[in-house]
């Protein structure tokens, strides 16, 4: 857990240096005249002073490592990696293939069953929420042929 | 017109069969999000936001509120029967509630939950009709000096309300508000930390990021966590009945109950959370046993739950008077409002009034479908609970990476909310708590644009923002609500030394 606090409480404190940078080299103006980088310098301002304020805290704490500071812990992983990956196969592969992907992707993760149950269970979700979503909810999803096949259905 | 009259108006709207319809899908699924543990009403309203869309303003309000209310219902039926607390606001009831069911008095322990609640609930909508509608007629005399005090002290309040560490709090209300820069400045049209994405120029979305915050960061968290059940406690029709006994000595809870928790409701912050903790605590000192505090004391059940439910009257009067969320739940309804292109303020009141009593009077009609619609369906929502993660938490990514991408059709946030469901893990996991962040996002743009006209119009003097009636008012409480609670904490500390070395 220290270990991990270190790491954020810094990373937070590089972020706000990164973000002063930025805001001053947006127009800051003065008081009676404060131009678009006025409030953002203000707030980096604060943010790394109590950014800075959270590195020591973390610091001075003793750093013995406990069983919650591992990083690498596969289901959150993961989950992460396909969330990022879905965005990029939604526009070539459009909703009912990315889906079914991200779907089967996540139940294998999280150890559903087996590997045909996960499988069924993944094609019966995608295609009932592309039902549901299109022509229930009349939401506008990314359709290719398969998806225009089951709308004319 | 007067408040009976605007009442009126409003049942005539709210009765209408697709609004009570959807006040009764809000309300069922409020019910069953309030069961399950980990999604909460934000992240369930978040994630139905988008499907507002093809609803009227008034009818999405009303559904909107259905899940809020209904979610606090729900919430105690896992605590009574499973002695787990489906959200965070049912937590006390665990205390006293199951230790009732254990003794053979769930049935009691529910109705007097439901009966607290819906009592609570109606006592709220009171307060709310009246508190918004004179808070609204004064807020239209607010300037910009004003409107940046009631942003800059709700934010500096929420730090001090959140729990946990003070400077974390902080620093996420700092990160909330330098998302929120992202994007054209309003006044001078300049693009700012967009790096030519061009769907960043309208500003990082709210939805996606208390959507990645939560609901992400939820399911992620859970992802790593065994699966907790608990042995459900079975129910017969007739052993709802509570005792005469038991009704007594629950009405002055339920009423006490209901006056906290619209208080604290008006605060900004987990008020839900926090009503509970002081109704249970203000009841354990009002009792006669306390002892019995902790191993089934009906009081520990019905003051707790009415709370809960008064304090979502509470959270609507900033919103509806003001035009600003004090909890992120508001804050989706406030995106709500804004992709009906209506902007929440002090005018909303008296332009789109079938809007507010609309809302006003469905909370009555909800309230009491909640009541019928719970006790019957118990075991029902029980069975819910049981529905394993590995099934649960697909259907949370899915519905939030739907959710996310109908509201513009748009990649990038996805993406946005990819980042802030990693973001979110990672900063739960070490005690940041995301909520001020959120709200900061969505109150940051109001705040900047009023501090710099407000700048502008007294020609950089800050005293002209500091020393009006309205703002010194709010600044002084401000500084109040930080320097009371540490002062408290030294007295009572040196007193226990004290008595410590005295003895």
């Amino acid at each position: 857990m220290r270990m991990k606090e270190r790491v954020i409480s810094l990373s937070i404190l590089v972020f706000a240096m990164v973000y002063l940078a930025g805001s001053i080299s947006l127009s800051v103006g003065t008081l009676d005249k404060p131009g678009p980088g006025f409030v953002p310098a203000g707030v980096a301002i604060g943010l790394l002073v109590v950014a800075g304020i959270n590195v020591y805290k973390a610091f001075r704490a003793s750093a013995e490592p406990t069983e919650q500071d591992s990083w690498l812990k596969v289901a959150p992983i993961g989950i992460a990696i396909i969330l990022f990956v879905y965005p990029i196969m939604l526009r070539p592969l459009n909703f009912i293939i990315a889906t079914f992907v991200v779907l089967f992707a996540l139940l294998r993760l999280l150890k559903f069953k087996s590997l045909v149950v996960s499988l069924l269970t993944a094609l019966f979700t995608t295609f009932f929420s592309f039902y549901l979503f299109s022509n229930v909810l009349g939401v506008v999803l990314p359709s290719g042929f398969i998806e225009d096949i089951i709308l004319r259905l | 017109m007067d408040v009976i009259q605007q009442l009126m108006m409003g049942f005539a709207t709210a009765a209408t069969p697709e609004n009570l319809l959807y006040a009764l899908a809000g309300a069922f699924i409020g019910t069953i999000v309030g069961v399950l543990p980990g999604i909460g009403p934000l992240g369930s309203m978040a994630i139905l936001l988008s499907f507002t869309l093809n609803m009227d303003a008034t009818t999405a309000m009303i559904f909107f509120a259905g899940i809020y209310y209904g979610s606090m219902y729900g919430g105690s039926t896992t605590s009574i029967l499973l002695n787990i607390p489906g959200e965070a606001a049912s937590v006390v009831t665990c205390l006293d509630g199951y230790e009732m069911a254990k003794k053979g008095r769930a049935g009691a322990a529910l109705t007097i939950s439901a009966l607290g609640s819906f009592v609570a609930g109606t006592l709220s909508i009171i307060g709310l009709m009246f508190a918004a509608a004179s808070l609204a007629d004064t807020a239209l005399k607010f300037g910009p000096p004003e409107f940046f005090a009631i942003g800059l002290v709700g934010l500096l309040i929420l730090v001090r309300l959140s729990g946990g560490s003070l400077s974390k709090n902080m620093v996420m209300v700092l990160l909330g508000l330098a998302v929120s820069t992202i994007g054209t400045d309003k006044l001078m049209g300049l693009e700012r930390f967009t790096f030519g994405i061009s769907d960043l120029g309208q500003g990082v979305e709210f939805l996606p990021v208390a959507m990645g915050l939560f609901g992400i960061a939820e399911v992620m968290l859970t992802a790593d966590e065994k699966e907790e059940s608990g042995e459900a406690i079975k129910i017969r029709m007739r052993d709802l009945l509570p005792t005469g006994r038991e009704l007594k000595r629950s009405a002055g809870p339920i009423f006490r109950g209901s006056i906290l928790g619209f208080l604290i409701g008006l605060l900004p912050g987990p008020s839900p959370v926090i009503s509970t903790f002081v109704s249970y605590l203000t009841e354990k000192k009002l009792s006669k046993n306390p002892d019995e505090f902790g191993k089934g004391a009906v009081e520990g059940v019905a003051g707790p739950e009415a709370a809960n439910n008064a304090s979502v009257g509470g959270a609507y009067v900033p919103l509806m008077a003001l035009g600003v969320p004090f909890t992120p739940a508001m804050a989706v309804v406030v995106g709500a409002l804004m992709l009906h292109g209506i902007t929440p303020g002090p005018t909303l009141i008296a332009e789109r009034p079938e809007l507010f009593w609309g809302v006003i009077a469905s909370m009555y009609i909800g309230n009491l479908m909640l009541l019928v619609l719970n006790l019957p369906l118990v075991q029902v929502f029980v069975k819910i609970t049981t529905i394993p993660k590995q099934i649960l938490l697909p259907l949370i990514v899915l519905l939030c990476l739907v959710g996310v991408y109908s509201v513009n059709s748009s990649y990038v946030d996805l993406f946005v909310l990819a980042i802030f469901g990693v973001i979110g893990y990672l900063l739960r996991g070490v005690g940041y708590e995301p909520a001020p962040l959120v709200l900061a996002l969505v109150i940051g743009p109001m705040m900047e644009t009023a501090l710099r006209q407000a700048l502008m119009t007294s020609e950089g003097k800050i005293g002209d923002l500091i020393f009006r009636p309205i703002s010194g008012t709010l600044y002084a409480l401000a500084i109040l609500a930080f320097i009371i609670p540490p002062v408290i904490k030294r007295i009572r500390g040196n007193k226990n030394q004290n008595s410590g070395t005295s003895v």
